[in-house]
């Protein structure tokens, strides 16, 4: 049985407008806006009253919206190098043109940035606050091959303590233990009904795929801590269970189920799921939005939680957990086999891909197949070079089944 | 031993570093990072190297683990290891950029036979949390390492060793003094560094012992060298020979690294510390914005009149620094130029080209 589209679609659009709409509001009414990474502990902004916003999101909008050429092109004219994230070099040409699909910005009060998630993100966001000429808070969270020391927390919980101090300066609003403990409680809840509703993917057809995943993970990602985050959610997830009751499936006649691992290909993300939607190809599962399901949150502790949530993702660790992470992924939703998008934007997430692939390989005898593409920049993206490497892999696929 | 021989050696530290395990008798402990403190090698029973970049035609064993956008120095590094060209003891790391996080995880997969550790030296090294974690994250190190070696720390060495690599680092930092002073030609100090990051400490010391004035002073527009890590020597000598002359030092081969020292009592809270007070660090740490005037301002005090920038491709503190830093320059009369390298070992044609349109303009 098939339906159409998510009701949740309609309701997603009007949740990122709202979040950019509030932004701008809580500027007038004099609330501080925080530009903030994607893993940045925002729960300590949001207890302190400021209104966060994330520039890779507006980045990632501006691809799936065809203007990332243009507005990298901006940046590169600025002496920066189109070996640079593409995420990166579309901000900075939005911030120097002014050019937005969220018809314009609102300038930051703070910069908060975590190396968590790559080693890009202190550049770029010291370039914007020298940009907009406001103080930078750097968490910095050591990246391990294997597990994080107790040392490591203690490291990140000091500096973590210390954005609280520089938040509370910004805005002048004290955060409190119990004020705190309440936003960690909210995005634990958002965190745990997101995981949940990505893993309606396991069911057989494939309730939610990666394609609609990528898409309703802006929430997660730009405003968890929030009721509305919670709420966003939960009807999500009402409506997948709904849907997985009635076996709806997101693809007609699946016939193959794959996993993907690395950001995905804006410029390319239509023609890509139209293609996996017309090879009864189903993209259950990611490694992407499966990073924003953390489990270590904790109300009553909430600053150690947030220390070891935000040390320990994926990002801050070396291949062989991403090994560890994909062979769960591919038992847990049965799939067929798996895909690598060698993300020439993001050095942290890509290199390395090539022994992911050799180890996930051996440990669950599937076959994997490694895409070149760009998360942002449509000039390093062939959708006839995705075709001739995706299709082929499919009908092997196909083959092996 | 004369600046030849120096140069000689620095035209190839791979074959100097191999010979070095052999008449020493032990296994290598091979660092990637400037930042890697070699005297803990030493405390470990190995002889301490800090791999230079060796270019060559083709990588086969990297190219087959690393995408084509990383940089040389990583992919040359991966290609030394994993074809087994050293006999390597414990390869050792130190937290940097995102390539160089990608090392340890490649080179175990492809199957090097000696352990592989990072030190988790924290990126930002501007907030007082670092200094703490920097000691433990040295001293989480040696655990790890001593644990995979099953040998302790020697400390006994290690004193000596820090003494002995605290002495090169002074005589690379005389040398580079020579240079600026145009006592001694810049592709021999160049050469000088490269080989203090492979010979063994007592072996540089004694070669380099009679550098002072052998060289004929090197004459010129005098520029100052910002890179990462040079890909070779020969690079110097062929911006020397269009007519430069290197008055300032911004390199990881160079004086970012020889400027590191240990104060006090050698212990490795000392040696920690050391590497959060390299008085200047790499565009790979967090120093705030400060980077950028700190380096025009060395180049102004010099009185350089221009820059010669090098950016290996794909090296992203590089790239994302770069137009910040010719602003900074800029704004104190000095034009830049930028060279960006990839897989070659000096300059080529259309490098040349920019390089001597720079210093004809200046000249």
């Amino acid at each position: 049985m098939m339906k159409k589209g998510l009701e949740a679609n309609k309701r997603l659009g009007k949740t990122v407008r709202n979040q950019v709409l509030w932004t701008r509001i809580g500027k007038r009414i004099g609330r501080p806006v925080a530009w903030i990474t994607s893993g940045a502990p925002v729960e300590i902004v949001l207890a302190a009253g400021i209104i966060p916003f994330y520039p890779e999101n507006h980045a990632a909008i501006c691809a799936a919206r065809s203007m990332s050429e243009s507005l990298a092109i901006s940046a590169e004219s600025q002496g920066y190098s189109r070996d640079l994230c593409s995420y990166f070099r579309v901000d900075l040409g939005s911030s120097i043109t002014g050019d937005t699909p969220l018809g314009k910005h609102t300038p930051p009060d703070m910069m908060v940035v975590s190396n968590n998630i790559c080693g890009t993100v202190q550049n770029w966001f010291r370039i914007m606050a020298d940009h907009y000429k406001v103080p930078i808070v750097f968490v910095d969270t050591p990246y391990s091959d294997g597990q994080q020391s107790l040392a490591d927390m203690a490291y990140v919980k000091e500096q973590l303590l210390e954005l609280g101090r520089v938040c509370e300066r910004v805005s002048g609003r004290r955060i409190t233990e119990s004020r705190l403990g309440d936003v960690v409680d909210r995005s634990k809840t958002a965190l745990d009904l997101w995981r949940r509703a990505l893993h309606t993917g396991a069911s057989r057809p494939a309730t939610f795929t990666s394609f609609e995943a990528f898409v309703h993970m802006a929430p997660i990602v730009s405003i968890r801590g929030t009721r509305r985050c919670v709420s966003y959610y939960r009807k999500l997830l009402d409506e997948l269970e709904e849907r997985q009751t009635a076996g709806i499936g997101m693809v007609e006649n699946e016939r193959l189920r794959v996993v993907w691992d690395n950001i995905a290909i804006w410029p390319a993300h239509r023609e890509l799921r139209k293609m996996f939607k017309d090879m009864g190809v189903a993209l259950v599962a990611d490694t992407y939005t499966h990073a924003w399901t953390v489990e270590h949150l904790d109300a009553g502790a909430p600053w150690e939680s947030l220390a070891k949530a935000y040390t320990d993702i994926l990002l801050n660790h070396g291949a062989e957990h991403r090994v560890n992470v994909m062979d769960r992924m591919i038992k847990d939703f049965d799939a067929d086999g798996f895909i690598l998008h060698s993300n020439r934007s993001c050095k942290r997430y890509s290199l390395g891909q090539f022994m992911v692939k050799k180890d996930v390989t051996k440990r669950t005898g599937k076959p994997g197949v490694v895409i070149e593409g760009d998360m942002a920049d449509p000039r390093s993206v062939s959708m006839d070079n995705l075709r001739q490497r995706l299709e082929p892999f499919f009908e092997q696929l196909g083959d092996v089944r | 031993m004369d600046d030849n021989a120096i140069v000689r050696i620095a035209a190839n530290p791979i074959e100097t570093a191999r010979q070095r395990s052999f008449v020493r008798g032990r296994k290598l402990g091979v660092a990637f990072s400037s930042y890697f403190p070699l005297e803990i090698f030493s405390a470990l029973g190995l002889e301490g190297v800090w791999l230079p970049t060796s270019p060559r035609s083709q990588y086969p064993f990297a190219d087959s683990m690393i995408q084509g956008f990383a940089c040389t120095y990583m992919r040359s590094s991966a290609e030394v290891l994993l074809n087994d060209e050293l006999p390597v003891g414990l390869v050792g790391g130190v937290s940097s950029c995102d390539a160089q996080l990608a090392l340890p995880s490649v080179l175990t997969s492809g199957g090097i036979k000696a352990p592989v550790a990072n030190i988790k030296l924290p990126i930002s090294v501007v907030t007082p949390a670092a200094r703490k974690h920097a000691r433990n994250a040295l001293a989480e190190f040696c655990d790890v390492v001593t644990s995979a070696l099953g040998r302790s720390l020697d400390k006994v060495e290690l004193v000596e060793a820090v003494k002995s690599y605290e002495a090169v680092r002074m005589r690379v930092d005389e040398i580079f003094d020579m240079m600026v002073q145009g006592g001694i030609y810049a592709h021999t100090a160049y050469s000088a560094a490269i080989a203090s990051h492979v010979m063994h400490p007592d072996d540089f010391l004694d070669a380099t012992a009679n550098l002072a004035g052998s060289g004929t002073p090197a004459r010129g527009v005098p520029v100052i060298l910002s890179a990462a890590v040079l890909p070779s020597a020969q690079l110097v000598a062929d911006i020397e020979d269009l007519g430069a002359r290197i008055v300032a030092d911004d390199t990881n081969t160079g004086r970012r690294a020889s400027g590191r020292r240990v104060n006090g009592p050698v212990t490795l809270d000392a040696i920690a510390d050391s590497l959060i007070d390299r008085p200047l660090h790499g565009p790979e740490r967090f120093v705030g914005s400060k980077r950028p005037p700190q380096v025009a301002q060395i180049a102004a005090s010099a009185g350089a009149k221009g820059a010669i920038l090098v950016r290996n491709k794909f090296c992203d503190p590089t790239a994302f620094e770069t137009p910040e830093l010719i602003a900074e320059l800029k704004a104190r009369d000095i034009p830049a130029v930028v060279i960006e390298l990839d897989r070659e070992a000096g300059l080529a044609s259309r490098d040349r080209t920019l390089v001597q349109t720079l210093l004809e303009r200046l000249s």
